[in-house]
């Protein structure tokens, strides 16, 4: 029997337009990127430039730093822009998609070196470190990989309907992570049937309760804590899919299942795309009209912890379509006489009891949000910061009267804190 | 289950929860203390009215200047300070020495931090703690029956929202009785819940006063409920409002450091748990 969490943490969240759990195709999108947002600051060598064709799983640019970590194009096509951030970071890599999207042109994987296969394919930065939240080094060594087969952002699509189809390639995938670690490889997984049963090295562990216990912070926390001198790598169910199939057919998979949803989603469904892809081409003809003619808001990510954006984030599996921010009124005579509006300043933490259950970190939220709002690394690190990314914080930034972003707070004090590790 | 409903997410990618800020939390605070500052007015008569309106308009002008020299909105914070003076202000307490306690409140105890949110003691708390310490033999307001009844449907209202802990109102009735208990004290049940109930509600599970960890909103309560029962003595039935000021104002001073005291213990368990 697997080993079962009720996360006692955590809110249910409403919102409207829960998607219908059925995956239909996407129509062709025109636009993908690989955006700098999803990368860190990392600093790109290129290999192509713009106007080269490209096909589907090409490499486009590798790593400077760490030149054995290659990233992948998620279509065939051609490169139409080439974007630089401050300090020459990659900000996006823009492809224009070909209509017709040839068959995945297989290359036979090396057999036996499965790190050499993941690194030089474009599968690598699927994994993300704990700590700190980033690629793992090319040579780096885990202590445990958690793959995510749970999802309980709101609005989020049901990965027991999503692997479906693609079983076998998830079993494929756990199979041959466990050679990637003389650790455990976790599968966190909702309860229903047990995903990787009888695979050696791997063992399934089923979380109950409402978000955040579909989160891999929360996986982590509870089964394998994670600390600089232990780090371990999480990976989402349908990357690890696409390992399978790349370790199968030799060619690398693109295609991920997303839920296109949200109050202002026309046909709220799951939807059948690629990484990277062109929030427009995946929205178009999908938006509701707003009762109130507010525009709407393109979200790469789920309500909770998504973001803005014009392209499908790198981990994110969820299109979020809201409603726009009401203009501000202007200001009345009242308001003028009085004073009433203008800057309001910080706004504080009002401790509350909702915050308490925000967090499933064991330490107690406030005293972390006040240290994180000035940016005390080192009293953010005592209170359980470094088990925690962006995404773990998300809730918190919901309920906290300060209005913060938590997670861009935390980024800034896992820089500092990843500095002087 | 517990869950939230998400209204607006905002364009940096933070959603609001409903929107709430701190000006929301001030305003459900002052609808809790309507009823009974309404109480108050109906057992003590015009003179609360007069206290309640010199109480507010100090605060709220102090606050107007404050934003003014801030070059900041206006905030009416002040609300709740001046209502909570007036509930529990002394009967016999002139206008101006009202207006000067809740200066003395707002001032230090708020506004130089920045205004609500950033101090670490309520101001109205400081106010009546100024007004008792300044004034010796004015003996406060608040102790009636009819005060603790009408406190009781804002205070529920509170604990609902989250803006006030359950934890630190168990903990706090938990804390007189044991310290009574244990010297030997037999107060009048009835006629100490009626004294206790508004200024534990508004005073001492003040969400900006009290303790912000679990461990330490109960050790927060334990210690204000005790020092209730400790200036109370064994010569009183039931604690003097001027007690429970004072064994709030220290629970308060005191809260930091309860919580560093949860927060490193928590920190070695888990340290001892995870190796």
């Amino acid at each position: 029997m697997p080993k079962r969490f009720t996360v006692r943490q955590g809110y249910r969240i409403d919102i409207d337009g829960a998607p219908a759990q059925q995956i239909e195709d996407a129509p062709p999108i025109a636009g993908a990127a690989l955006l700098g947002t999803d990368l860190g600051g990392l600093r790109a060598r290129l290999a192509v430039s713009v106007g080269d064709r490209v096909a589907e799983g090409q490499i486009l640019f590798v790593d400077r730093a760490r030149p054995a970590v290659a990233f992948a194009a998620p279509v065939s096509g051609e490169v139409v822009g080439i974007d630089f951030g401050p300090r020459r970071a990659l900000s996006a890599l823009r492809l224009r998609a070909d209509a017709e999207q040839p068959e995945a042109e297989a290359r036979a994987a090396a057999p036996g070196d499965l790190r050499e296969t993941l690194l030089s394919r474009g599968m690598w930065p699927a994994f993300r470190t704990r700590p700190f939240g980033r690629i793992p080094a090319p040579d780096g060594e885990t202590a445990a990989i958690f793959v995510t087969a749970i999802d309980t952002r709101p609005l989020a699509p049901d990965p027991a309907v999503v692997l479906t189809a693609r079983y076998d390639d998830l079993r494929r995938g756990v199979a041959a992570l466990a050679g990637l670690t003389s650790g455990p490889v976790f599968v966190c997984q909702g309860p229903g049937p047990d995903m990787a049963a009888g695979i050696t090295g791997a063992e399934t562990v089923i979380f109950e309760g409402p978000h955040p216990a579909g989160l891999a912070g929360t996986h982590v926390h509870r089964l394998f804590p994670a600390s600089p001198d232990r780090p371990v790598w999480t990976i989402g169910y349908q990357d690890v899919a696409a390992i399978g199939h790349l370790l199968e057919t030799g060619c690398y998979d693109p295609v991920r299942v997303v839920s296109l949803a949200g109050p202002r989603a026309r046909c709220p469904r799951l939807l059948r795309t690629r990484l990277g892809a062109s929030l427009h081409d995946i929205s178009s003809g999908e938006l509701a009209a707003s009762p109130d003619g507010h525009a709407a808001r393109l979200v790469s990510g789920s309500p909770l912890d998504g973001r803005e954006a014009a392209y499908l984030g790198r981990h994110a599996l969820q299109v979020s379509l809201l409603d726009g921010i009401a203009p501000a009124r202007s200001p009345g005579l009242l308001d003028r006489l009085l004073r009433l509006r203008g800057p309001a300043g910080p706004m504080p933490i009002v401790p509350t009891d909702h915050l308490e259950h925000a967090l499933a970190f064991g330490m107690p939220p406030v005293p972390l949000l006040r240290a994180l709002a000035v940016g005390d690394a080192e009293t953010a690190e005592r209170l359980g910061a470094l088990h925690m990314i962006e995404e773990d914080v998300a809730l918190v930034s919901a309920l906290c009267t300060s209005g913060a972003d938590y997670g861009a707070l935390l980024r800034q004090v896992l820089e500092d804190l990843a500095e002087a590790a | 289950m517990r869950h939230i409903a998400l209204a607006n997410p905002m364009p940096s990618g933070v959603p609001l929860n409903r929107g709430w800020t701190i000006l929301h939390v001030t305003l459900i605070q002052v609808a809790a203390l309507i009823l009974p500052f309404l109480a108050a007015l109906g057992t003590r008569g015009p003179g609360v009215l007069v206290a309640g309106g010199t109480a507010i308009a100090t605060a709220l002008v102090w606050e107007a200047a404050f934003a003014r020299a801030r070059q900041r909105a206006v905030t009416v914070h002040g609300l709740t300070t001046g209502l909570i003076v007036a509930v529990m202000a002394p009967a016999a307490a002139e206008p101006w020495q009202i207006a000067l306690a809740v200066s003395f409140g707002a001032v230090i105890a708020e506004l130089a931090f920045g205004g609500r949110g950033f101090g670490f003691v309520n101001a109205g708390l400081a106010a009546l703690a100024f007004l008792l310490f300044s004034f010796p033999g004015l003996t406060p307001g608040g102790a009636s029956v009819a005060v603790a009844v009408a406190a009781l449907p804002g205070g529920a209202a509170l604990v609902m929202t989250g803006l006030v802990s359950w934890r630190i109102l168990l903990a706090t009735a938990l804390g007189l009785i044991a310290v009574a208990s244990v010297s030997g004290m037999a107060p009048d049940p009835a006629l100490t819940a009626a004294a206790l109930v508004f200024p534990v509600i508004f005073l001492v599970a003040d969400p900006l006063g009290a303790a912000v960890t679990n461990p330490g909103r109960i050790a927060h309560g334990l210690l204000a409920g005790g020092l209730v029962a400790l200036f109370m003595g064994s010569g009183n039935t039931a604690p003097d409002p001027g007690h429970i000021v004072f064994a709030a104002l220290i629970a308060s001073i005191f809260a930091p450091l309860l919580d560093e005291i949860a927060i490193r213990t928590l920190a070695t368990l888990r340290e001892r748990r995870h190796g």
